[in-house]
Formats: structure tokens, sequence, C-alpha cells
């Protein structure tokens, strides 16, 4: 009898495990399955603008100050201190900010989110661990540390200062000599930035780069010759593509866009009128013009004095030229590269994106 | 070894392989979206002269999903002087027209309506009827069913600022009324394609000039959107998925809907694969890569059948065989496990949960072998099913079709 059944218990014993082997991961599937209220999956949202914290912020506050608001209490422009609904401490300084100044000058760090009433100038080497917003103008002193400034008027940041997360001026925002922009930084004015100064990302109507002089007036149209190019394929009315390298001639203007296998260079005060792709090394010469966007899959260098009008995209490093200016007035376009040298005196309507590295050089 | 035999063989160790390379295929793509460094380098243009756009909204009797879309398109963050709506009106004979009408008359600068009364019934046809109205050179196409997010225009049409750029998709995501356990295992299932640049072509945008190039739109394909893309590949243009740009479809309710969705899809890939999978592979100028491309695009729509064509082939060597090579059996069990059993459905489910935050879907991913049988049986039902002859004569872009030119005189 035992003999028997022992096969049997081990046949039945054997079912059992797997059973539960296979059954185990499907409990939490199971009690999973019986939830009737989940949320869709989410699509991605994330536009990248670089004004997104910037946006949001000026809310998040007024969600903490409601009675009385902050406007009534920088108004008042008494001092004061507590801490926000999610236990963020704060302190709004006094319009003059004679105390906070005073105390400023004993203390290294500001261990609290600082509400500026009135303009202030500050002291070097201070850091704002919490942030920092204010009402009116702020300059930071030299070598200061910020995790983020809101500026509802105009801000400057002194020689060496440091943004971790992101500025925002309303006004225009003023970025001297060394100052290390890490995260996002945008104005709603213009923004000038010094030598030497890294960045990530940047935003304005108006970007300067270092000291900006008078910009050096093309040769018209009207006087370039049509350009001879090599054999290109047709591949739509306006579109070509070139199987080699594209090489646009000096002082010479071309119609239409080009896709360019190989390398692309465009001479010395040519015109362009299109938009460009390259997959390898893009360079464009002092003075020429292009009236479209200009995309390589390599490295790209952009000469002195060139005008660009459309978006500007490298896959690896892009160089910007003295006097350049990429954009125009009221026209605002894009700059993106992992790496982004800069050399001063150039100019840069709309939005640059250095997703790795970018650089004022010095003058 | 008779012939009859080696015919066996080659066919099995073909289809042996081809499920072997689709496996490490999807494993490297899952590890690629999850570990590698991923070039957006469109998703950076937030500031730029945009260009003109016109929305075309195929719609054949509607009315209950068109006015949540328009209100959607209505909100997007695209500059408001740039975007057209111009709805389709497919000979409906519910009141998709009155609701068209009466946005018309709230937006008359914005939206257009075209009422389509005759000629040849599908989306193909209608959208090649109303390409011709258009003079704007970004045509983007919404299905009906969708709603976009309020950055998802923007995000389409800043790759056309690459002049080799002349299609993009979008992303979709499956969103539906019921939140029960079906349309949570949908959820999962788009997810897994996320992982896939497939042209699905539910919401995308095209260069008028590029779609001009090719000769317009298909009318006698079963998915405009992916006849067009594969097209525009062999033209030498480059067809964009933007993962970015996602927007929400409407789930089907059932398995059954379900199916009949996976067997459309599956269809049209299929359609476009059989007429041009060979010529994008072999075509000129193309680098390695993109060929190699075009191959695994191949090997991905035929393994749902080459997995049950390598079981009955092997089962069949079995008995006639005598020295059937043992090495393809766990070649097979391991090919098949990898790219169409279970781990593969797991792996890019739990890759794609992970990639979702924090979902709670994860915790259903055993289940998602219900999923991956009605996947199964619905792509190999509309694979052997026969397709309808191809037609060498497509719509031509930027000519009005009679119906159209009698509508807008």
């Amino acid at each position: 009898m035992s003999a028997t059944l022992t096969p049997l218990v081990a046949l039945l014993a054997l079912l059992a495990v797997t059973l539960l082997w296979f059954g185990l991961p499907m409990i939490p599937a199971i009690l999973e399955m019986r939830r009737r209220r989940a949320e869709p999956l989410s699509a991605d949202r994330d536009d990248g603008d670089p004004r997104h914290f910037a946006a949001l912020f000026p809310s998040f506050l007024e969600l903490h100050f409601r009675d009385p608001s902050l406007d009534d209490l920088l108004r008042r422009g008494a001092a004061q201190e507590g801490r926000l609904n999610d236990r963020t401490p704060y302190r709004i300084v006094e319009t003059d900010g004679s105390v906070f100044l005073e105390r400023a000058r004993i203390i290294s760090s500001i261990p609290a989110l600082t509400i500026f009433s009135g303009a202030l100038s500050l002291p070097d080497h201070l850091k704002f661990p919490f942030g920092a917003y204010g009402a009116a103008d702020i300059e930071t002193g030299r070598h200061a540390i910020v995790r983020f400034l809101y500026g509802r008027r105009n801000l400057r940041l002194k020689e060496g200062a440091s943004v971790l997360s992101w500025i925002h001026a309303e006004g225009a925002l003023t970025v001297e000599d060394g100052c290390a922009l890490h995260g996002w930084a945008s104005a709603e004015g213009s923004m000038q930035i010094g030598p030497g100064v890294e960045f990530e990302r940047l935003h304005a109507e108006r970007l300067e780069f270092g000291h900006v002089s008078t910009p050096v007036i093309p040769p018209p149209a009207s006087e370039l010759l049509a350009a001879r190019l090599p054999a290109a394929r047709p591949m739509s009315e306006d579109c070509f593509a070139v199987d080699g390298d594209l090489e646009a001639p000096s002082q010479t203007m071309t119609h239409g866009n080009f896709v360019a296998r190989g390398h692309i260079r465009i001479g010395a005060n040519a015109r362009i009128e299109g938009d460009l792709r390259s997959d390898g090394v893009f360079q464009i010469a002092s003075g020429a013009i292009v009236v479209g966007s200009m995309i390589s899959g390599g490295d790209m260098e952009i000469g002195a004095n060139c005008q660009i009008h459309g978006p500007v995209l490298a896959g690896r490093r892009l160089r910007i030229r003295t006097g350049a200016q990429i954009g125009r007035e009221g026209h605002l376009t894009s700059v993106i590269a992992p790496s982004i040298v800069i050399e001063p005196g150039a100019i840069i309507y709309g939005t640059v994106w250095a997703r790795e590295k970018g650089f004022v050089e010095a003058s | 070894m008779s012939a009859f035999v080696t015919f066996l063989r080659c066919g099995a160790y073909a289809a042996v392989a081809l499920i072997c390379l689709n496996g490490i295929r999807r494993y490297w793509l899952t590890l690629s979206r999850l570990m590698a460094r991923h070039a957006n380098p469109y998703a950076g243009i937030d500031s730029a002269d945009w260009p003109h756009v016109t929305a075309l909204i195929p719609a054949h009797n509607e009315r209950l999903a068109l006015p949540r879309l328009l209100d959607a398109l209505l909100e997007v963050t695209y500059p408001r002087d740039r975007l057209r709506l111009l709805p389709i009106n497919d000979r409906s004979d519910d009141r998709t027209g009155s609701i068209l009408d009466r946005y018309a008359a709230r937006h008359g600068d914005r939206i257009t309506p075209f009422h389509r009364k005759t000629g040849k019934p599908g989306k193909a046809a209608a959208l090649a009827d109303a390409t011709g109205l258009i003079q704007d050179e970004i045509i983007l196409v919404v299905d009906a069913n969708h709603i976009p997010g309020t950055d998802v225009i923007r995000q389409l049409v800043a790759p056309f600022f690459d002049p080799r750029v002349g299609a993009v998709m979008g992303h979709v995501a499956p969103r539906s009324v019921e939140r029960g356990f079906f349309a949570r295992l949908v959820d999962l299932e788009h997810l897994n394609m996320r992982l896939v640049p497939l042209c699905a072509g539910t919401i995308a945008a095209v260069r008028k000039t590029a779609l001009a190039s090719i000769g317009g739109w298909n009318a006698d394909a079963a998915c405009a959107h992916t006849d067009a893309a594969f097209r525009l590949a062999l033209g030498g243009w480059q067809v964009v998925h933007e993962n970015l740009a996602g927007s929400f479809e409407e789930a089907p309710t059932g398995w059954a809907a379900r199916a009949l969705q996976l067997q459309r899809r599956t269809r049209s890939h299929l359609q476009s694969l059989l007429r041009y999978g060979a010529r994008l592979m072999l075509r000129r100028n193309a680098t390695l890569a993109e060929r190699l491309g075009s191959f695994f695009l191949m090997s991905e729509a035929l393994t749902p059948v080459a997995l049950p064509g390598a079981w009955i082939l092997l089962v069949a060597l079995f008995f006639v065989d005598a020295h059937l090579p043992r090495a393809l059996f766990p070649a097979l069990a391991l090919g098949t496990w990898v790219s169409a059993g279970n781990i593969a459905a797991c792996f890019e489910a739990g890759a794609a949960a992970r990639l979702a935050r924090g979902s709670r879907e994860i915790l259903l991913m055993p289940l998602t072998f219900f999923g991956g049988a009605v996947n199964l049986t619905a792509t190999v039902a509309a694979t052997i099913s026969p397709f309808p002859k191809p037609s060498s004569e497509h719509a031509t872009v930027g000519e009005t079709p009679p119906s159209a030119q009698r509508r807008t005189k």
C-alpha cells in the first residue's frame, strides 16, 4: 500500500511545488489586477522649456503666502521669519536690508529661503543653500553661491559667483566674468554674459557674450554671384542631396536646402538661402549668411561676423566666433550642441543649450 | 538525404536564425533604451521661427471623439497664427459634419472643415484628397480618437528644421474610460512598443515637398503613414520617431477589439515591408547600419510567423530526418523564449514600467503572457491572410481632387 502511495504522493508534491513555483509571481499580479482605479501611464510632457522652474516658482510661493499675500508682506518691508508649508525655512529681509547685511558679515551661509523686499548689493562669498527671491534689483557678491535665484527686476551675478540650479530675471540678467551657471538661466529682458563664464542652458530675447562691438554690414545680396555647386541629387523641388562634401565658394549666393553626407564648407561672405545638413564637419567662414537652419552630425564652426537665421544643432563641438549673430531681433532661435565655446562679441537671440559644457572664452 | 528533408532543414535553420536574431535585437533595443545616452537633437529646439502647419484630421462617424480632439488642438502651445486645423468629414452619416461646422463658425480663423462626400473610401484616400487643399509646408495627421499633449505639435515640427527629415512619428499612449485589467495590460503592451520605433503613425507629421517627391499618399495602402514612411526612406529622407511627442489614444475596450487593432496594424506593416523591405535593404547609398536596420525591421515583422513555422518544421523533421541536428532545438527554445516568449514581454514591460517612473503596472507583468498569446494569434492571422494587389497610382500632392474643388468653390 505504502509502495503505491509514495509515488503518488511524490507526484502530487511535485505538482504542488511546481504550481507554487509558477503561482508565486502571480500573487502580486492578481492583487494588483483587482485595483480598478489605476491612472493611465504617463505620456512624456516635458517640453524642455528653459523657463520651466522660473515659471513655477512664483505660484509655488503664492500657495504659501495667502493671507497676507507675499506682495503685501513685501510692501510692508518688515523682516519676518517662518517656515513654508513644506517646512522649508524662509526669511523676508527688510527693505533697506541693514540688519540682514550686518548679520551676513559674520556668517557665510543663510540657512533659509531668502526673500528680499528691496534692492540690495550683497556681500562677497555669501552662500544661499535654500535659494533667494528678489522683489527688486539684486546684486550678488563676488564668489557667492546660490542654489537658485529669482528676480522680479534685474539681477547681477558678480565675478566668480555660481548658480547651482537655476536663475531667472524678469528684467535683465548680467553675469560677470568667471561665473558658473549650472542648470538653467533665463531672462525676460536681455542677458549679458562675461568672459570665462561656464553655462549649460541660457534663454533670453538677446544674449550678449562679452563686449559686443558694432556689427559688420555684409555685402548686399545683389553683389554676389550664383554659386556653382557639385552635382547634387534632387530629393524634392527645393532639397538636394550631395553624396560627398559640399563647398559654397566665397562671395556667392545659393538657394535651396542641402543634405551632405560629407563635410560642408561655406566660403567668406557667401549667402545660403535654405537649410543645411552635414553628417561631417561644418565650417562657415567669416561674414557668411545662412537664411535657414544649420545641422551637423559632427563639429561645427561659425566664423566671425556670420549671421545665421535658423536653429543651429551640432553633434559634437560648436565654436562661435566673435561678432557672429544667431537669430534676429524678434525672431528667436535655438543653438544646441554637447560642447559650445563662444568667443566674446557674439550675439544669440533665443536659447543656447550646451548639453555637456558651455564656455565663454576670455577676450 | 532527400531534397524534401534538405528543404525542411533549410526552412528550420532560417526560421530559428530569424527568431534568435530578433531576440538579440529586442534585448539590444531595450538595454540601449535603459542604459545608453540618447541623442535627441531636436528636443531642445524651443525657440524658432516655427513654420506654418496644417493638421489633417480624418474623421468617419466620429461625433463622440472629434470635439475632444478639436478642443485639445485649440489649446496646444504652437503659435496660433501658424496652425490651421483641417478636419475631414469623410462621408460620415452621423452628426460629424454639423459638429465640424459648429466649430468652424466659432473658430473660423483656425478651423476649415473639408466635407468629403464622394471618392474612394478609406483614410488614405481622404488624406490624398485633403492634401491637395494645403499650402503649408508641414502636414500633421492626427487620428480622431487621439488627445494630443499641449506641446506635441512643437515637438513633432522641431525635427523639420533638419532638411533631411521627411516625416516625424509621435509616441502614443493608450487611455481608456474603464481602467480595468484589460486597459492596464494594453498600457503595458504600448509601453513595450515605445521601445521599438515602429511607424505607428496615428499622430505624425510630414514635409509636404517630401511627400510630393514620392508621389503623395498611396490610396491603396492599408496604413497611409507607414507606406509613406517607407517610401520616404527609399527616397533618402529621414523618418524620425519623436519619443517626447506624446499623445493619448482611445484604447480598445476588449480582447476582440484589441485583436482586430493588432491585425490591422500587422497587415499595414507587413504590406509595406513586402512592398519596400527588400528595396530598402538593397538601396544605393545606404550605410551598413541603415541596411541592418532595414533587415531587423523585417525580421521583427516576420518573427510571429517564423515562430509557429519553426515549430511545425521541427516536428516534421523529427519524424522524417534521422540525422536531425540536435542544436536546433535548444536554439529554437532559447530564441523563442527570448524574442517572443514571456522573457521578452516581461523584460520590455519591466524596462518600460521603470521608465514610467515607479508605475504599479510592473506588478502585472506575469499576466502579459495572455496579452502575448492574443498578439501572436492576431499577428499570425493577419500575416497569412491575403493582401490586396498594390496599385502603382498614388494621389498627387498639390493637385486638388475634383471632389475637393467642388467643395472649395
